[in-house]
């Protein structure tokens, strides 16, 4: 009698645990996440394409999907290493390149393209230029009168 | 300065994403390809093109004139005449941005659009020079040499004008090898200078918006092709 209470109860148990197997559950945490952003000369967001996330001489990707609205690839590493990614849309642009992330997913090596690496002091030191040659132009105007 | 000047054309370049078009020497003939062979943008060396994207094939002989060739669709698109000049245009025809890709859809076609574009693409080869080939050859988007481009040394300028359907454009990037060089002036004149033998890629862009269903703007390339002894 004991023994089929015992089953009787542990039935109950199991049964609801199969029950609720399809009941998708969520946890929200806060992590360490990557950002990679993706963007053309221009300065147009690889926005909406394809990526997919290695680990360094895996063959499986850790992670696949689309860039966000802003052309960024995020993910959440488990651990140091070497990730690679690829990226690449319908009409045949793309991108190829690997990184290393340390323990709290630090970036330790990432090889942007040097235009990428300096783009807004580039842009920054042209704006200066131009307010410069703007100044100039406004004290001759200003002289001659 | 210089490099900080090019550095910011790449900024303007928006246009500038399109793939290489080139037309490769074969055996009694050329080879029509498309991708990034000669980029300095990462991609697929090769990007397989559908034989109806191609439209208007053009051979030219010394004097500018119309000279006969047969062509063999299909992928590669192939040439085979004595042609002082070649030239081809395709269309890889209406683009599409949605959340869920790019497609090769016109925007009224397309799921959420969010950005669209229409693509015309040309490539221009010169295996031979006279004064007649200093002159627009074709409709659209053109790179013209103005003096002979296969007498160019490594570090010599070529004097270029750029036009549609003839006419000067200014608001084209100049791309040499990928890389923006520089705009034209009101007159469409640029100069390009050789950076090395071998194949020579040389592309302008140009984009204008449109107002239409099918897409918000149209994006034209132009290729400049010719081959120097390899120094």
């Amino acid at each position: 009698m004991r023994v089929g209470l015992v089953l009787a109860l542990a039935l109950c148990g199991w049964l609801p645990g199969r029950a609720l197997a399809h009941d998708l559950q969520h946890r929200i945490e806060e992590g360490a996440a990557v950002s990679v952003e993706l963007f053309f000369a221009d300065g147009g967001g690889f926005t909406f394409e394809s990526y997919e996330v290695y680990r360094a001489g895996e063959e499986i990707p850790f992670q696949v999907g689309r860039t966000d609205a802003y052309g960024r690839v995020v993910f959440l590493p488990d651990g140091a290493g070497t990730w690679r990614i690829k990226a690449f849309s319908e009409d045949g642009h793309g991108a190829d390149f690997s990184f290393t992330t340390g323990l709290e997913s630090e970036v330790r090596d990432a090889n942007e393209p040097l235009f990428e690496r300096h783009l807004r002091i580039i842009v920054g030191v042209a704006v200066i230029f131009g307010l410069f040659g703007l100044l100039t132009l406004f004290r001759r105007g200003g002289g001659r009168r | 300065m210089r490099t900080l000047l090019v550095l910011l054309l790449g900024t303007l370049a928006g246009p500038a994403l399109a793939h290489d078009l080139w037309l490769e020497k074969e055996e009694a003939g050329f080879g029509l390809y498309y991708g990034h062979k000669h980029s300095s943008h990462q991609g697929p060396t090769f990007v397989e093109y559908q034989s109806e994207w191609v439209g208007e094939a053009l051979c030219f002989d010394p004097v500018g004139g119309s000279a006969p060739f047969e062509s063999e669709g299909g992928y590669p698109y192939r040439m085979r005449g004595e042609c002082a000049a070649v030239h081809v245009a395709i269309s890889s025809g209406y683009w599409t941005k949605t959340p869920y890709g790019t497609q090769n859809l016109p925007k009224d076609q397309a799921r959420m659009p969010v950005e669209s574009w229409l693509s015309h693409e040309s490539v221009k080869r010169f295996e031979g020079w006279t004064e007649a080939l200093a002159r627009p050859l074709a409709a659209g988007l053109e790179l013209t040499p103005l003096e002979d481009p296969l007498r160019l040394r490594k570090g010599e300028k070529l004097r270029l004008r750029v036009t549609f359907d003839g006419e000067p454009v200014r608001d084209a990037v100049v791309s040499y090898d990928g890389k923006p060089r520089g705009q034209p002036g009101a007159d469409g004149e640029i100069n390009i200078r050789v950076r090395h033998g071998g194949f020579q890629v040389i592309q302008a862009t140009s984009s204008r918006r449109i107002d239409s269903e099918k897409a918000d703007k149209v994006i034209h390339s132009a290729n400049l092709n010719f081959e120097l002894s390899a120094e």
